[in-house]
């Protein structure tokens, strides 16, 4: 198997990532290795800045923290939607949707209805969906 | 507001001429809102866009000229 310096960072910074499976980052953690000390390219093992070095076996549950963080801050979003459901028609909902619209959305005329399109529709009726299931 | 809804208000905007999506966010406002939110949705989805652009501009006349920052003035070119 032949690979560029280039292709090796890309793959072993990569496959290292706290987020992968034990197996490929052990993969990955042996290629530096060999990198450095057989092959003698310290300069290039160096390069790649980004190898996760963390302890294959006990990231994974740390791996997925941000996942978990990310759910935490949901209930923030959730309770603008629900105010903005219960009253889709109070101008303030309104104009605290389109603020938020006319300053993130970004890419023309087409990306801007797809992004109205997700909240005016999917989410709301994502939202429906769910508050009358639970 | 259902998928056949919007589908209507998309119709109508690429019948009108002018830009489509200020006019999705101006029908959005009426069909919630009647005319108080056609004005509000309009304006809140153009202010933005609006203040964006006016300290752009301010900073193109105030440092356009200057060397270190001619490289992003000509970049963004219209």
């Amino acid at each position: 198997m032949q690979m560029s310096a280039r292709e090796a960072m890309h793959l072993i910074e990569l496959r290292s990532s706290p987020q992968g499976h034990p197996t490929y980052r052990r993969v990955a953690h042996q290629m530096h290795a060999l990198i450095r000390e057989v092959a003698g390219h310290t300069a290039i093992a160096e390069a790649m800045r980004y190898v996760d070095f963390s302890d294959v076996d006990l990231e994974r549950p740390r791996g997925r923290a941000p996942g978990r963080r990310e759910a935490a801050r949901r209930p923030r979003v959730r309770v603008t939607a629900e105010t903005a459901r219960s009253e889709p028609g109070s101008l303030r909902a309104l104009a605290l949707l389109f603020l938020r619209l006319g300053s993130t959305a970004f890419g023309g005329p087409a990306a801007h209805i797809s992004m109205m399109h997700d909240e005016v529709v999917t989410r709301s009726a994502g939202w429906t969906r769910r508050s009358s299931s639970t | 507001m259902d998928e056949a809804e919007f589908l209507d208000l998309m119709g109508a905007t690429n019948l009108i001429p002018g830009p489509n999506s200020t006019e999705m966010a101006i029908h959005v406002g009426l069909s919630r809102a009647r005319w108080k939110g056609m004005l509000v949705a309009g304006l809140s989805f153009i202010l933005p866009a609006v203040a964006i652009v006016l300290v752009l501009a301010w900073a193109y006349v105030r440092y356009g000229t200057t060397p270190p920052a001619t490289p992003s003035s000509t970049a963004s070119r219209p």
